[in-house]
């Protein structure tokens, strides 16, 4: 109801101008009057003092204008003003500001999850094959694994643990271990100044666990592993930016954190790497490149050291929870032992 | 009648607000009460008070109430909000310090 008044007047205010100049008329006529009955009780006539009071207002028209300006001078400002006079409106009527603030808060808050999930789940989901058939490894809420789109709390591994888990794996097709965070690497693109770079380290089966295809080139294999290869496979992203999309560079040479590897192929335009994350990696090396990468000593006979992720594509009809369980335990256990027996 | 820069810039609205501050009043009646209250040393023509009451009028600061006199005319009455009354206390606060700083400078032998 008080709002709707402070509308009205508002309105009234806007259309009515000559309302406002008959107030200020009416104003001046009472200061007019009233200066005049002094001037009459000090013995003047009314004649008199009348025109004495005129003279000491000063021009009637002049003070007038004079209030017009005070006004529009707010006018000028009066974005500002219009905010804190609604600011003291809706503080007049808690209830009402409340009710707003919620109404817009849910609005904004449910357009912003949904389209968050949406972005997340249906629009950033990546290139993969039966994405369903992916396993995390990890010991997030007791479960020995998650499924695809339990993204977060996975679980890190050493490559040691990494490699008991894949000669024991009787339920998956496949397992492969990539580096549980990104890099940032020193990139040299021929004589330019180095520029940075996110890249990652993973086995060479890391695409084909994923069941992805290169753009151009070839993605990274086993023999990479093997042979200790150093390649290279970078993003759609990187190939465009820094390789202006020439193909030309697939098979030649970059320098990464001081060591000359060889780009071997391109990902597809719409892979960001296993994990939807905010800064993507742009560069994929073998694992045997970890102490470039990292520019820190090797991991990988280091059993302490957890570094991992490991995932793995399920067999086809193998029940998860009790194929992980009966896995992870055993194989945790055995390396226990083995190191207990080290020690 | 005193012109509006014999008054620093600034007070009118401070003393206004004063006056207000102790009771609604039209505007003539601001003007007698300041003389009174000064012992007649400050003076403001309507040349200057009326574009303040519209300034304060506008800021929020001040509300004005339309009545009827005995004589059958409108008479606008001004009184003070409550953003005034804090408006008021601020501006007290600046003009105490500002006036005992230059006190302070041009009294100091």
């Amino acid at each position: 109801m008080r709002l709707w008044r402070s509308l009205q007047s508002s309105l009234r205010g806007l259309l009515k101008r000559s309302a406002t100049e008959q107030e200020l008329n009416d104003e001046l006529q009472d200061y007019l009057e009233h200066e005049t009955k002094r001037l009459t009780k000090r013995g003047l006539s009314y004649d008199a003092a009348r025109r004495e009071a005129l003279c000491g207002i000063g021009g009637l028209e002049q003070v007038k204008e004079q209030c017009r300006d005070a006004r529009r001078l707010h006018q000028v400002d009066s974005l500002l003003q219009d905010s804190r006079y609604a600011l003291r409106v809706l503080r007049r009527s808690p209830a009402f500001t409340l009710a707003v603030v919620l109404t817009l808060a849910v609005g904004i808050g449910a357009n912003t999850a949904i389209f968050s999930l949406m972005d997340a789940v249906l629009w950033q989901t990546l290139p993969v094959k039966n994405p369903k058939q992916l396993v995390l490894f990890g010991t997030a809420d007791g479960n020995f694994g998650g499924n695809f789109a339990q993204l977060g709390a996975w679980g890190a591994y050493s490559f040691p643990l990494y490699q008991q888990f894949r000669k024991e794996n009787a339920y998956f097709d496949d397992l492969c271990a990539f580096q549980s965070y990104t890099s940032r690497l020193n990139v040299r693109v021929g004589g330019a100044p180095a520029r940075v770079g996110l890249g990652k380290v993973v086995t060479g089966n890391y695409f084909s666990v994923l069941g992805l295809t290169s753009y151009r080139g070839r993605l990274l294999n086993p023999l990479d592993d093997h042979d200790s290869r150093d390649v290279t496979v970078i993003s759609y992203r990187v190939w465009m930016r820094l390789f202006s999309g020439d193909p030309g560079w697939i098979g030649r040479s970059i320098d990464i954190n001081g060591r000359s590897v060889e780009i071997v192929g391109v990902t597809a335009p719409e892979f960001f790497g296993e994990t939807v994350e905010p800064e993507p990696p742009d560069f994929w090396l073998p694992l045997h490149l970890q102490p470039i990468v990292m520019l820190q000593s090797s991991y990988l006979d280091n059993a302490e050291m957890h570094w991992l992720n490991v995932m793995g594509r399920l067999k086809r009809g193998a029940d998860l929870h009790a194929a992980l369980r009966a896995q992870l335990t055993w194989s945790t256990c055995r390396l226990d032992e083995g190191r207990k027996a080290r020690y | 009648m005193s012109k509006p820069n014999d008054l620093v810039q600034g007070t009118l609205d401070l003393l206004i607000l004063k006056i207000l501050a102790l009771e609604a009043m039209h505007g003539w009646a601001i003007a007698e009460r300041l003389k009174q209250m000064s012992k007649e040393v400050l003076r403001v023509g309507p040349g200057s008070l009326y574009p303040a009451l519209h300034k304060l009028e506008q800021a929020g600061w001040v509300t004005a109430e339309w009545s009827v006199n005995e004589a059958g005319r409108r008479v606008k009455f001004h009184s003070i909000t409550r953003e005034g009354r804090a408006r008021l206390r601020h501006e007290a606060t600046d003009w105490k310090r500002l006036s005992s700083a230059i006190s302070s400078v041009v009294f100091e032998s």
